[in-house]
């Protein structure tokens, strides 16, 4: 069952330049984000993870194709509906501290600052709030540099959410973390998810995502490569429940990417021959004899 | 409210950063006070200059026939009305309140005098001998006051009797034979026999005396009061004259003056236009009520002099003061731009969170104008002291009582500290404007710190050196230089100009060099040595300001001190060369100052003397104190050609063995020394030196013979001569404006003038009488009063207190004190700021093994390797253009001797080369001894100091 789509990309393509040559990050890249879903974004470095955050929040716009949020496309949007979009509707979570937290602010003042930045009068009281949130009331006086990396991160996270976004976007949020408190924090984050809807986009070289996520996609050359559907989701209909944890995906023109092993064992290179055989599409060696292989 | 709350919350923001990097605030504080104290300083100082340029001008340095007012003078000569009626509209005019001199009047007088009489001692007597020629009628206001009488009484007005009242000056009384009291008949030549008016009866009733001068409260009176008319003339007061004697005859009056003096005092500079533009309303109105009144004296000219004076000193101060505020403003946009790369993750923070580009500037607007404003009342406090600073100068970096002055912050200052205002807040705005601009684009962000410099991509460093060196070459080849400090400011532009493209120019090869130098160190054992020049060969934009300032800044403090030195050196080789080299004394009554200078070439202070009675050689050599006396005579004279042709020259007579020893003389004077051209003279009879240029022009040699003619007063000689010696300079002569000097023996000259009557006496006293008190004390007792004496020191000082130089010597003294300040200033950010940007770095090294010791090594090399090149370079710079420049921008004033000589200020380049050596060698050793003590090596994680 498909349900409400908070943010859909369309075909999006991006184009880095640097110095005289361009850098290709994303090569028409269709996904979608279902209200109060739990997604993951693995891939390799240079595969365009992060470009696609930059993309989703605004920050970057990308050189082709579409982002739509609850279908109203994010290129028609002016600087300043784009502020807006940032300040109501996001929440960030970066991997360095230096762009979660400010140095000089107390965990509290980090954490009432983006509401202040927006005029709200309560911002102390949900400060507190949110702190409780993340089990970090004891360290509302301290400092950033007065606090483990994973509180910082929890307080980062409970800054992500001080202005009540309806999608948190984390780039490789525990990066720097050890397994323990990457465990703590991806459940925390889970739960928040839980009791709040909050759509999450995370991010993550980390193998153990996918336990934690209701689905992962993995990126591959600007492109999604293949999805991992977690089998214990709630988001998943039961008819789901006997498909494979991992599909491939298909892109809005058709394209797909088929996992290496598999071309490898087969000695595929470049061509293929793709026949509709009943109700499949048999994909095999170009110079291959055509029929059932 | 909302967007109250909003901007609230920004701003306390911005609050909270700059408590948390309150160093960093200060820093930039301080650099832009530093900037609004220098730019509203020199106006303040100009102000307050100004003030006393003009208390110099129309005061202490009045040079005109009335101080400060005007004198206005009417002759019938000129065709204008003879009687006082037609006089009157001018008197009526000037005497008047509607007269517009725009300035406080003090006196009012005037002096009015008919044509002469014939007096008549005898009344009864027509005959001839009985007739006095030319004794006008006169009066003058307040008469009585200025002189006393002898004898008698005042003479009073008395409209209503047959003979006018009348004071004679005591000596002509004497002369002619009249006594007070006696009654005369003055009779008008002009005037036909039947002219009824043709003869008036006059009594003398007191006769007068001058006054002794000191006793004068005011100057009209000793205008008019002693002014030679008055003496011959019979004084009747100014009610008379106008009045009855006016009413007795038709159109006698002669000679009209009118003087009014104003208040100087209550002169302001800012009315100085105004009064300028009043004297030619009031001249203009005077003319037409009365034709022919001449207008002898007015403020114009001094007030004139001033303007003058006063725009070269502010285009002197302003284009001085150039190369400083640039200098400043390039450190406090360093600062801004290093404090900004740590506010940008701030930045881009907010910017991420939805806070729009407006709400970060128009912040960043409020944020900047806070703190332009507390750099402006703090650069407001200090510019009083910048001013006083520059008054107390006496010349680079050596500071005096200086004059005495008030600075004030006129409207000008103001002017000045707003404008700074508006520079600094947009010098700190503008960057932030940008960073949030990019703050969403981390990869353009954190790019390009490696890249060469913008101004290095578009070759505008090219650009600039090959502009340099074409304007050097056009400027030292022009003749439009003045070669003057204060009009030509070429002569620090230039070096200004030159020291920035030198630093340039090293800027570009530094990365080249230092890869060399990296290359080299390869093949040493040295880790931390050759990863310090690779990373020197790397990194070209961080190094720009801390190199560029140690190169401007040492370099031009070199060259300014060898610049203050040859300056300083002229001075007091001129006041050497216009007295001859020692105490002067002089026998004919002329007051002349004197120096003397030690034989060894180095200068001591000296009493000088002027005396104003007749001393002779004899007796000065007597004077305890006085070791060497020779004479020096000045007479006109001149010298034969082969042809006939006689040049006109002036014959400098001497002493030639004492002049030897105590005369001024520099080596450039003359090929030879002095004491073997004196010794030519000595033991050649009748023989003369002569200057190069008259022997080249003239085809004459040493060797040959000439001609010598000599007149003084009543007695004339011409003798063969043998030239036996030349010179290009000698003391006391100027020749760009003298005639030519003939140098022989004064006795010789008196042999054969029999007397050459009265001649300067130079006297070299010992060190013993070296304060003047004994030698003024043993001249008294000899008889010979001295009337004044003063110092070549107090010479120099009045010279280096003229407010234009000692404006342009205070600003670059400050230039060098503030420029060395934030050159370690800058220093120290590049030190802090290059060391944070290196974290990452340093943390790969540390974990691929490298030690603490060694990472300390590298970072101080690091700072040792800017701080020497920059030293290097500045120095030899400095050396270079003080070499090169100062012999072809500065000249010798026009009619001034003896020439300027350049002279390398060796002292000063080694000051400030081991000053900022010391300075910066501090910094770096604390910074390094600070990070040690923080264990920052053990503690750095990768990435983990962004």
């Amino acid at each position: 069952m498909i349900g409400t789509a908070v943010l859909e990309c369309t075909q999006l393509v991006h184009v880095y330049r640097v110095g005289s040559s361009e850098v290709i990050a994303l090569q028409g890249l269709d996904l979608r984000l279902e209200a109060g879903e739990m997604l993951g974004i693995v891939g390799s470095s240079g595969s365009g993870k992060s470009t696609l955050l930059k993309v989703l929040s605004g920050l970057l716009s990308p050189t082709g194709g579409r982002v739509a949020l609850n279908g109203e496309n994010l290129s028609g949007y002016s600087m300043k509906q784009l502020d807006q979009y940032r300040r109501s509707e996001l929440g960030f979570l970066w991997q360095e501290t230096g762009r979660n937290l400010l140095p000089y602010l107390t965990a509290e003042d980090n954490v009432a600052l983006p509401m202040k930045l927006l005029g709200n009068g309560d911002a102390s009281r949900r400060a507190a709030e949110l702190l409780e949130l993340v089990g970090l009331s004891a360290r509302a006086k301290h400092r950033p540099s007065e606090m483990s990396g994973g509180e910082q991160q929890r307080v980062a996270l409970a800054v992500a959410l001080a202005n009540r976004p309806s999608i948190l976007l984390a780039d490789e949020p525990t990066g720097e973390l050890d397994s323990a408190t990457t465990k703590d924090m991806f459940e925390l984050m889970g739960r928040i998810g839980d009791e709040t809807g909050l759509s999450q986009v995370i991010v993550s070289h980390d193998p153990e995502l996918a336990g934690y996520v209701d689905r992962v996609v993995r990126i591959q050359d600007g492109r999604v490569s293949t999805e991992h559907r977690r089998r214990t989701s709630a988001a998943l209909a039961d008819d789901d429940a006997d498909r494979d944890d991992v599909v491939m995906m298909v892109d809005s023109i058709g394209r797909l990417q088929l996992p290496q092993e598999h071309l490898d064992e087969l000695g595929i290179t470049d061509r293929v021959r793709a026949d509709l055989v009943d109700d499949a599409i048999q994909i095999r060696r170009a110079d291959q004899p055509g029929g059932e292989s | 409210m909302t967007r109250l709350r909003q901007y609230v919350a920004t701003l306390s923001l911005t609050g909270r950063r700059i408590r948390n990097q309150w160093a960093a605030t200060l820093a930039v504080l301080v650099a832009m006070a530093s900037l609004v104290a220098v730019w509203v300083g020199l106006p303040m100082y100009a102000d307050a200059a100004s003030r006393q340029l003009l208390s110099i001008e129309v005061d202490e340095n009045a040079t005109e026939s009335v101080p400060f007012g005007y004198l206005f003078g009417y002759n019938r000569l000129s065709g204008g009305p003879k009687s006082w009626s037609g006089l009157a509209p001018a008197d009526e005019f000037l005497r008047g309140d509607d007269a517009p001199f725009g300035s406080a009047i003090l006196t009012n007088s005037r002096l009015i005098q008919t044509l002469p009489y014939q007096l008549r001692i005898d009344v009864e007597s027509d005959a001839t001998d009985n007739r006095l020629e030319g004794f006008p009628l006169t009066s003058a206001t307040n008469f009585g006051d200025g002189v006393r009488i002898v004898d008698g009484r005042l003479a009073e007005d008395v409209s209503g009797g047959e003979s006018l009242e009348v004071n004679l000056e005591a000596s002509i009384a004497a002369e002619i034979g009249v006594v007070a009291g006696q009654a005369l008949t003055i009779v008008n030549p002009r005037a036909t026999l039947d002219d009824p008016q043709r003869t008036l009866e006059v009594n003398v009733v007191g006769l007068w005396a001058t006054r002794n001068t000191l006793e004068l409260p005011q100057l009209p009176q000793e205008r008019f009061a002693f002014s030679p008319v008055l003496r011959r003339s019979l004084v009747l007061p100014e009610t008379t004259m106008i009045g009855s004697y006016d009413s007795r005859t038709t159109d006698q009056f002669a000679n009209v003056q009118w003087l009014v003096l104003l208040d100087a005092d209550g002169v302001k500079t800012g009315d100085v236009a105004d009064l300028i533009q009043r004297t030619e309303q009031i001249n203009r109105t005077v003319d037409e009520l009365v034709p022919g009144t001449r207008l002898l004296a007015s403020p114009e000219r001094p007030l004139q002099r001033f303007e003058q004076r006063v725009a070269n000193l502010e285009n002197g101060l302003a284009a001085y003061s150039l190369p400083t505020l640039i200098l400043i403003l390039a450190v406090v946009g360093l600062l801004v731009n290093s404090t900004m790369r740590n506010r940008r993750p701030e930045l881009a923070m907010l910017r991420g969170r939805g806070v729009s580009r407006s709400r970060i500037g128009a912040t960043a607007l409020v944020e900047a104008i806070l703190l332009a404003s507390v750099a402006a009342i703090a650069g407001v406090i200090g510019a009083r002291f910048v001013a006083q600073l520059v008054a107390r100068t006496q010349t680079f970096l050596k500071l005096g009582d200086g004059i005495n002055v008030d600075p004030r912050l006129t409207p000008r200052a103001w002017v000045a500290a707003l404008t700074a205002v508006v520079l600094l807040v947009l010098i700190q705005v503008i960057p932030v404007l940008s960073a949030s601009r990019k703050a969403l684009d981390d990869s353009s962000r954190d790019s390009g710190t490696l890249r060469k410099p913008w101004w290095q991509r578009s070759y505008v460093d090219i650009m600039f050196i090959t502009g340099v060196v074409f304007f050097g070459w056009w400027i030292l080849r022009s003749e439009a230089l003045t070669g003057d400090l204060v009009d030509d400011p070429v002569v620090i532009a230039l070096p200004a100009a030159t020291a920035l493209a030198v630093g340039l120019l090293v800027l570009r090869l530094f990365p080249t060099v230092m890869a060399g130098l990296a290359t080299v160190f390869e093949r040493t054992g040295s880790t931390a040595v050759l990863l310090a020049f690779r990373r020197a060969s790397r990194v070209r934009g961080a190094v720009t300001a801390p190199l560029l300032l140690i190169i401007i800044t040492a370099s031009l403090a070199i060259y300014t001190g060898s610049l203050a030195k040859t300056l300083d050196l002229q001075l007091l080789d001129r006041a050497f060369h216009q007295v001859g080299g020692a105490n002067v004394l002089t026998d004919d009554g002329r007051p002349l100052a004197g120096t003397w200078r030690i034989e060894d070439g180095s200068t001591r202070p000296a009493a000088v003397a002027s005396a104003s009675r007749a001393a002779s050689r004899t007796q000065l050599g007597q004077v305890w104190g006085i070791d060497r006396v020779s004479r020096l005579s000045n007479l006109p004279a001149s010298i034969e050609l082969a042809g006939g042709d006689r040049v006109g020259a002036t014959f400098a007579g001497v002493d030639p063995e004492p002049f030897a020893q105590l005369a001024f003389w520099r080596n450039d004077y003359a090929t030879e020394s002095l004491t073997r051209l004196m010794a030519n003279l000595q033991s050649t009879p009748d023989s003369v030196l002569l200057p190069r240029s008259l022997l080249r022009t003239e085809n004459l040699a040493v060797g040959e013979t000439t001609t010598l003619n000599l007149r003084v007063e009543g007695a004339a000689a011409a003798y063969r001569v043998v030239i036996v010696g030349s010179f290009d300079q000698f003391p006391t002569w100027t020749p760009s404006t003298d005639l030519p000097l003939i140098v022989g023996n004064i006795t010789d000259a008196e042999a054969r003038l029999g007397s050459i009557g009265g001649s300067s006496v130079l006297i070299q006293p010992n060190e013993l009488a070296r304060d003047g008190a004994q030698l003024r004390s043993d001249l008294s007792n000899l008889g010979i009063q001295i009337d004044s004496s003063r110092s070549p020191e107090s010479i120099i000082e009045q010279a280096q207190l003229r407010p234009e130089r000692q404006g342009i010597f205070g600003l670059l003294t400050l230039s060098f004190v503030l420029s060395a300040a934030l050159t370690i200033l800058g220093f120290v950010f590049y030190a802090v700021f290059g060391f944070t940007q290196q974290v990452t770095e340093l943390g790969v090294l540390r974990a691929l093994g490298l030690r603490s010791r060694g990472l300390l090594t590298l970072v101080g090399i690091d700072l040792f390797i800017v701080a020497a090149t920059g030293i290097v370079v500045a120095v030899a710079t400095g050396i270079g253009m003080s070499r090169w420049y100062l012999p072809r921008l500065i000249d010798t004033p026009a009619g001034s001797a003896p020439l300027l000589l350049p002279e390398t200020d060796w002292v000063a380049a080694t000051g400030v080369t081991v000053g900022l050596a010391i300075a910066l060698g501090i910094v770096g050793t604390l910074l390094l001894l600070g990070l040690r003590r923080v264990r920052l090596f053990e503690a750095i994680k990768l990435g983990a100091g962004r």
